[in-house]
């Protein structure tokens, strides 16, 4: 290792030496660090110019009395006289108002951010490399003023959902579009590498989206990846991190195995009572046959008894063995993460390389996710009028995936739940409670519990999992490829072919030794979806100008896209033996199976920007799409926008302010009309689905015929003020936004007995609108000190503006106008009854007089009333960049303000006597003659309503704060750093998930956006030691 | 000159890209106007629905059709459910009442089945095929149409002749499209009616001479025994003796005490008229069997134990009582146990956990005669339980007549019909209570068995009977209880203005 940097080392030495008067040397620094990459020039001879070396030294030929012109982005530029000196040291201050001379990403090309009239946000690699989470989506909670990223899994790899200002579809997808390098991007989102983005620009406004056309009706995020720079020697930079993950929030807690068995006792004893047996008999019954019904006394076979008629643990019992399953299904997690990076660039090209490992363990056994990455993106002038570029990027990744999100029995996160202490984890001896030692390994012997009473027996996933196989492997290939001509001068053709594949095997196995597959003899699934993404496009652009005020930029094109998705698999049963994964180890043949689906869209579209004195600036965009989803003559859709923004703060009369301190005022707004075609892809005929029966073909009516039906359209408003004071040391912007959704893609609900349940139909409108606020500011600013704080906050209200019926239901939410879609109405828990201990719900007569029930079936959808909404009232987040010398600590939170959870996951914890099944808790407050004020219901086997029906009672708050993440680095002195020849080394310490403050207890905050739970994979606390180095 | 060149090679290339139409086409699924062009793909329509109906599942606990006739005998007098995932719920009576997954289910996969035989009925005159072909898919529609309004007739009302005229659920004759209204709810007497006059049509058009290739599919002998059930519940005894007469005499095999210790899992069964076979590629509906079978070790749930005073109903010689008896849960060491259930070896899965569902046998259509006949006054009806009752091995009953022949006719359905679907029906149709009695848990029973040395072995074991006495709200069992019936789930009510109009 050691030979190969030096080797690089010794090829980064190059220096640009050219034959005048005077040698003029020095060294650049940013008042500490020293500053790789900047210009030096010269005001008499501007044919000459330097960059400054990785140890930021420079040296440069000059006459002695010219002028050192000192320039880097984002500082301030310096001027400085040589007057005869050959040693020259600079040291460059930050310009925050060049931070903000950021230039963004827009469809089909880039844009100042300071004069762009659309809304936009933006995150830079700084924010991104300090997660460590194998998901780039994950990394974006918190950051952008109006985008909400739910992780609603901890599964290292999985998706986290995004949303841009709220959902303007019902049915229609209400993902956002994902542009990887100005293309949009069909792959896999785990799938890139978090340090090879550059940045990443939100688009959430018509006047940015519009040009995307139908698929931008949600938004965009526009992802860039690192490119090399032009004239640049070469940078190698080289990251790795190295850390432990576990669980970021405990499970809910659960009674201990002696409250247990005293509270089932109790449950079967009512249920005897109720059946109109005496207490005596009720007593005696409940006792005999309490450890039957749970199949297991975790006392010891001497105590078969172990509650007595009273309903108290024997005196003196102690349970035998007290198992939790939680932390038997967890592991010691890894995480890391290695990288490295090559850029660098030519007088004609510039180059980015890179290549990088990725392991991500989970905190459940059996779960992870690997990855290994490359990329190379490359650009070059071969001529003058002719720029070609390739972006070409590989990623292979194996991701351990057991089941994690249903209601299924080998569920890992929901069997940890499931199975209380009194089962036992290891077989015992039943009298005296000793493990008992499998003669042949001398080892303990998992207990795959035969005698459990729920349906959680004969499994034991500790045993079984390491001998299955829940495996999904991917390649992701992606190609983006360009070439520009610029005939005349300013006038540039564009053409670029795009490719995404995405290949996707699951390979299943379930072993015929042990576990679920011990009596079956096991199976294996295999199945491969693969997709292709294909992009084409030819964009024609011209910028002209007149008397240096008038400036125009038009732009027209073309595109075309295909997408293809196929998939096929099958499964086998019978397994020959263990560890024998593949189907031809299966003598059954279960299923084949295999389809595709196609889908195109033809697109033109144009757009054309004007801009007066660099005060005022106009567009207008209109895209035409023709999406193969609808029927022939409803195939068509046009969108369009209009955007204008003011640079208030270059007019005259605000120099006054300016000297006051106002470095910044500027006022946009944008309207625009965008489509929405997500709606399946076969949205217009009648259909029958093929539905094969034992060998013969069989067909079965699925869908309607909707000739009628075509694109949802989003209108988009957007007002933004951005402002900065002080040279912009502190700067932010104010947004309101309305997204007014109409013709939406409604699945209007038929009556069921007509053999349907729903229809598609454009239908209905709704709006979301709200504010949103970006602050950010450097605090302290000095030699030694830096504290950079930046928050935003997103506000916003959804709001049905009309629908087809006067109500319609969405499991917990009812749709009414002037409602929203995320209005809970459920029935209202009227608290238990304190003379019985029944739960107790209330209903509404005819004439609307408010009663109490204690049958839950009395219940109908009438008497379901509003009883909050899941959406958070305000949601954001906070970064804070403290440095002091060497020193920098960064922290991200990310918070919800408002807002309700349907608290589903615990229900199964709270039933009222299911024998064997955990009981969380709070069940120690259940209804007793003793205890009458409560809200948990008398226990019995057989309760007359389930208490944990859909009801007020087990709504919570979704309110939280999270610390996403918190990132410590030193960067090692220059001095030290030059006796190893780096150029630049940090050492960091990196925690994710830290800790989240929030009300409910075992609750995981980070919900869907419905705000309904259900079977999460919890998410993942983790830390790591890292390393980064640049050679 | 190059620069010419590549704008020239950029439009071409542009053209030959996007020069492709827009139009794509689903590959798991038809046109609707290629789906009746021939009766062979009319066919497929019939095929397709009966494969929904019975292999559909909105849950473990409700895999298909099967799952209606599974919450029957819960909800009985005879099986005493476990405290396992399934069917305890029906076996308390909160299932069905409170609206539940069996409940819902239900609904949709009749009104669906319905509107697939609507369409093939309507389109049929219109397909491509032969006369004979187009009557016998016809024919087949009409029949699973009946069959369906039977279900509901039968389930969603009490007993016909306890009010003719109480609602009972909706009848479709036409297929639906996007502008269909909700019908109302039609009167238990027109629904049956609607089932009988199905079933009778079907009986014309289906030819006598088709030969099905599989057991699933209804020929003469299925419409005749649907149309012996169907006039049975609607209390038509002369037509449900005139139909079971006429199928008695297509088939009266009454299958051996081989045959019916097999394991009731096979449709090539002779006594078989009508059963959903499984494959093992095909097998959702094997489910069913994991509640069903009580005694295999593949089952997962081995819930629907007997009642321990069901066996005292059995005569000593009697086959089918020598196949109930204590035994402690399959597959489990007897010294680690507790209880000791009554069990009752007639379903038992076949190898690789599939079994074939039975929908009709014989023995079923004797009873149906006897008990039409019984209700005739016609001295013929205690030969035929007879029979019967001599192919089982029991003692033949003399001098019974009028109301007590009855109740041995029902009786004699409880023993033989046992876990087909068959026990709540009877309790609405004849307005009877559920009976459940305890079972004293002393003196305990003592259980033998053989162990893994080929020793035997004993151990005394709590027995368990029936756990659950009364209804939800703790009142005594009774005749024509809301809680024996199906409900209209909340969605229909929500969504059809007319339902009860």
């Amino acid at each position: 290792m050691n030979q190969f940097y030096l080797l690089l080392w010794g090829l980064l030495f190059f220096n640009v030496a050219t034959a005048q008067s005077i040698l003029v040397e020095g060294k650049v620094t940013d008042g500490e660090l020293s500053l790789p990459g900047v210009t030096v020039s010269l005001t008499k001879n501007p044919n000459i110019a330097t960059l400054t070396d990785l140890d930021g030294h420079y040296s440069i030929q000059a006459d002695a009395d010219d002028t050192l012109i000192f320039s880097y982005i984002s500082y301030e530029t310096l001027y400085v006289p040589i007057q005869g000196k050959t040693l020259i040291n600079v040291e460059l201050k930050v310009n925050f108002e060049s931070l903000e001379e950021l230039i963004i990403s827009v469809p089909y090309g880039t844009a100042k951010k300071s004069t762009y009239t659309g809304s936009v946000g933006l995150v830079t690699a700084k924010t991104i490399e300090k997660a460590q989470v194998s998901n780039v989506t994950k990394a974006l909670q918190g950051t952008v003023a109006g985008l909400q990223s739910f992780s609603s899994s901890g599964q290292p790899g999985s998706d986290a959902t995004i949303r841009i200002r709220g959902i303007g579809s019902v049915n229609a997808s209400s993902n956002p579009l994902f542009v990887v390098d100005g293309v949009p991007y069909d792959g896999s989102l785990s799938s890139i590498a978090a340090s090879d983005i550059e940045s990443i620009t939100v688009l959430k406004d018509a006047t940015s989206a519009t040009l995307y056309g139908s698929r931008a009706a949600n938004g965009v995020i526009m992802i860039t990846t690192k490119q090399g720079k032009m004239d640049s020697p070469t940078t190698i930079e080289l990251t790795t991190k190295y850390g432990f993950s576990s669980r970021a929030r405990s499970d809910y807690k659960q009674l201990n195995t002696n409250d247990y068995f005293e509270l089932y006792w109790e449950a079967l004893r009512n249920n005897r009572i109720d059946n109109n047996f005496t207490p005596q008999q009720a007593a005696a019954y409940a006792s005999e046959n309490l450890v039957g019904m749970i199949g297991i006394n975790p006392y010891g076979l001497n105590n078969p008894q172990p509650i007595d008629q009273n309903g108290k643990l024997v005196t003196g019992l102690k349970p035998l063995w007290d198992d939790n399953w939680t932390d038997a299904l967890s592991q010691n997690a890894h995480f890391k993460d290695v990288n490295l990076r090559i850029s660098g660039g030519g007088p004609r090209s510039r180059y980015y390389i890179s290549a990088g490992f990725l392991d991500d363990q989970g905190a459940v056994i059996e779960s992870g996710f690997k990855r290994y990455t490359l990329r190379s993106n490359i650009t070059s002038d071969v001529k003058d009028w002719l720029q070609v570029g390739l972006n070409v990027s590989g990623t292979h990744s194996i991701q351990n995936y057991p089941k994690q999100d249903d209601a299924a029995i080998s569920n890992v996160i929901g069997f940890a739940r499931a199975l209380p202490s009194f089962y036992p984890v290891y077989e015992r001896d039943l009298t005296s409670g000793a493990y008992l030692i499998d003669p042949l390994t001398g080892g303990r012997i998992f207990d795959y519990g035969s005698y459990r009473a729920t349906s959680y027996a004969k499994y034991n996933l500790l045993g079984s999992l390491p001998k299955d196989l829940n495996e999904i492997k991917r390649d992701v290939g992606s190609v983006r490829t360009y070439f520009q001509i610029e005939p005349i001068a300013d006038l540039k053709l564009k053409t670029s072919l795009n490719l995404d594949y995405d290949s996707r095997f699951n390979h299943d196995y379930i072993n015929p030794t042990v576990g679920e597959g011990a009596l079956s003899g096991g199976g294996v699934s295999k199945s491969n979806v693969r997709t292709i993404g294909m992009t084409f496009n030819n964009v024609l652009t011209y910028a002209f100008q007149f008397d240096d005020l008038h400036r125009f930029n038009a732009m027209a094109g073309h595109e075309y896209y295909q997408y293809n998705t196929s998939q096929f698999g099958g499964s086998k049963d019978k397994m020959i033996t263990d560890g024998m994964y593949e189907p031809d180890a299966g003598s059954i043949l279960k299923d084949f199976y295999g389809n595709s689906d196609e889908y195109k869209l033809l697109s033109f579209f144009g757009n054309l920007e004007y801009s007066y004195n660099q005060k005022y600036f106009a567009s207008a965009s209109i895209r035409a799409d023709g999406s193969s989803r609808f029927e022939p003559s409803k195939k068509w859709g046009t969108f369009w926008s209009f955007g204008a923004s003011w640079r208030a703060i270059e007019e005259d009369f605000l120099q006054e302010a300016k000297d006051w301190g106002l470095s910044n005022l500027s006022l946009r707004a944008s309207y625009g009309a965008q489509g929405n075609d997500n709606i399946g892809y076969y949205a217009y005929q009648a259909l029958y689905a093929i539905q094969n029966n034992l060998g013969e073909s069989g067909l079965i009516a699925s869908r309607l015929a909707t000739p009628n039906l075509t694109w949802e359209t989003n209108l988009n408003l957007n007002i933004g003020l951005d402002f900065g004071f002080l040279n912009n040391r502190i700067n932010g912007s104010v947004e309101f936004f309305e997204r007014r959704s109409k013709d939406l893609l409604f699945e209007k609900a038929l009556v069921p007995s007509t053999g349907f349940s729903s229809t598609s139909q454009n239908i209905g409108a709704i709006k979301n609108y709200g504010w949103e606020l970006s602050l950010d500011g450097f605090l302290i600013s000095n030699e030694d000190w830096k504290w950079h704080l930046g928050i935003n906050a997103t506000t916003y209200k959804n709001k049905i503006v009309s629908l087809p019926n006067d109500e319609m239901w969405s499991g917990s939410k009812k749709w009414v106008k002037g409602g929203s879609l995320y209005d809970f109405y459920l029935i209202e828990w009227a608290g238990v009854n304190h003379l019985n201990g029944n739960a107790q719900w209330y209903i509404y007569d005819d004439l609307g007089n408010r009663q109490i029930t204690e049958d839950y079936s009395a219940t109908k959808d009438k008497d379901r009333v509003k009883s909050g909404s899941s959406l958070p009232d305000i949601s954001g987040g906070f970064q804070s960049e403290l440095s002091y010398k060497g020193f920098e600590l960064a922290l991200q939170f990310a918070y919800n303000l408002g807002g309700k959870i349907y608290n589903s996951d615990k229900l199964s914890l709270q039933h009222l006597g299911k024998a064997g099944q955990t009981w969380s808790e709070d069940m120690l407050n259940r209804w007793t003659p003793e205890n009458i004020q409560t809200d948990v219901p008398r226990l019995t086997t057989e309760p007359k309503s389930s208490w944990t029906n859909q009801s007020t009672r087990f709504l919570v708050d979704r309110s939280y704060l999270k610390l996403k993440t918190m990132t410590l680095t030193y960067n090692l002195p220059q001095n030290w750093l030059k006796s190893v020849h780096l150029n630049q080394a940090s050492i960091f310490v990196q925690g994710e998930n830290l800790f989240t403050i929030t009300k409910e207890q075992g609750l995981d905050p980070e919900q869907t956006f419905d705000g309904t739970t259900y079977y999460r994979y919890p998410s993942m606390k983790t830390i790591s030691l890292g390393l980064n180095l640049k050679l | 000159m190059k620069k010419v060149y590549i704008l020239f090679l950029v439009l071409w290339s542009s053209t030959l890209l996007t020069s492709c139409d827009l139009e794509t086409n689903p590959t798991t699924s038809v046109e609707a106007s290629q789906v009746f062009a021939t009766t062979s793909d009319a066919d497929k329509v019939l095929i397709g629905s009966w494969s929904y109906l019975m292999e559909t599942f909105n849950s473990y606990a409700n895999p298909g059709f099967g799952a209606m006739l599974r919450a029957n005998d819960a909800m009985g007098s005879d099986v005493v459910l476990n405290t396992r995932y399934g069917f305890s719920s029906h076996y308390a009576f909160t299932a069905l009442y409170g609206k539940g997954g069996t409940n819902s289910l239900s609904w949709v996969l009749a009104y669906k089945t319905i509107n697939n035989a609507n369409a093939v009925i309507s389109n049929i005159g219109l397909a491509k095929g032969t006369e004979s072909e187009k009557n016998r898919i016809a024919g087949q529609a009409y029949a699973l149409r009946g069959f369906m309004y039977l279900h509901l007739a039968s389930s969603y009302s009490f007993a016909i002749d306890k009010d003719p005229n109480a609602l009972c659920a909706p009848i479709y004759t036409e297929p639906s499209t996007a502008n269909t209204l909700g019908k109302p709810a039609a009167t238990v007497s027109q629904v049956y009616n609607q089932a009988i006059d199905d079933l009778e049509i079907a009986l014309k058009l289906i030819p006598e001479n088709y030969q099905r290739n599989s057991k699933y599919k209804i020929d003469t002998s299925v419409t005749l025994g649907l149309l012996s059930r169907a006039s049975l519940y609607a209390r038509d005894w002369q037509r449900a003796k005139k139909y079971s007469d006429q199928l008695l005499i297509l088939n009266n095999y009454l299958m051996s005490e081989v045959e019916y210790k097999s394991g009731f899992n096979d449709v090539s069964n002779g006594e078989w008229i009508w059963g959903h076979p499984q494959t093992n590629n095909q097998n959702n509906a094997s489910y069913q069997f994991h509640f069903l079978d009580t005694t295999s070790e593949q089952s997962y749930y081995y819930s629907f134990n007997v009642d321990p005073y069901f066996r005292d109903l059995f005569n000593d010689g009697d086959y089918r009582k020598k196949m109930i008896y204590w035994a402690t849960d399959p597959g489990k060491d007897p010294q680690k146990e507790s209880f000791v259930w009554m069990r009752f070896s007639k379903f038992k899965f076949k190898a690789g956990d599939i079994a074939d569902i039975v929908l009709m046998r014989t023995s079923e259509i004797y009873l149906i005669n006897a008990e039409a006949k019984a209700q005739l006054q016609d001295p013929n009806a205690l030969v035929v339980l007879n029979e019967l009752k001599s192919a089982r091995g029991a003692q033949e009953v003399q001098g019974l007549s009028g109301q007590i022949l009855i109740n041995a006719i029902w009786e004699e359905r409880r023993k033989e019909l046992f876990g087909e679907g068959f026990a709540l029906i009877d309790i609405i149709r004849n307005q009877q209570a559920v009976v459940r009695k305890d079972f004293p848990q002393y003196p305990k029973i003592n259980y033998s068995y053989t162990d893994n040395q080929g020793q035997l072995q004993s151990v005394s074991l709590t027995p368990q009977g029936h756990r659950v006495f009364v209804f939800p709200d703790q009142s005594p069992f009774k005749a024509n209880s809301p809680y024996y019936l199906y409900r209209i789930p909340n969605s229909e009510e929500l969504t059809n203005d007319n339902l009860y109009n």
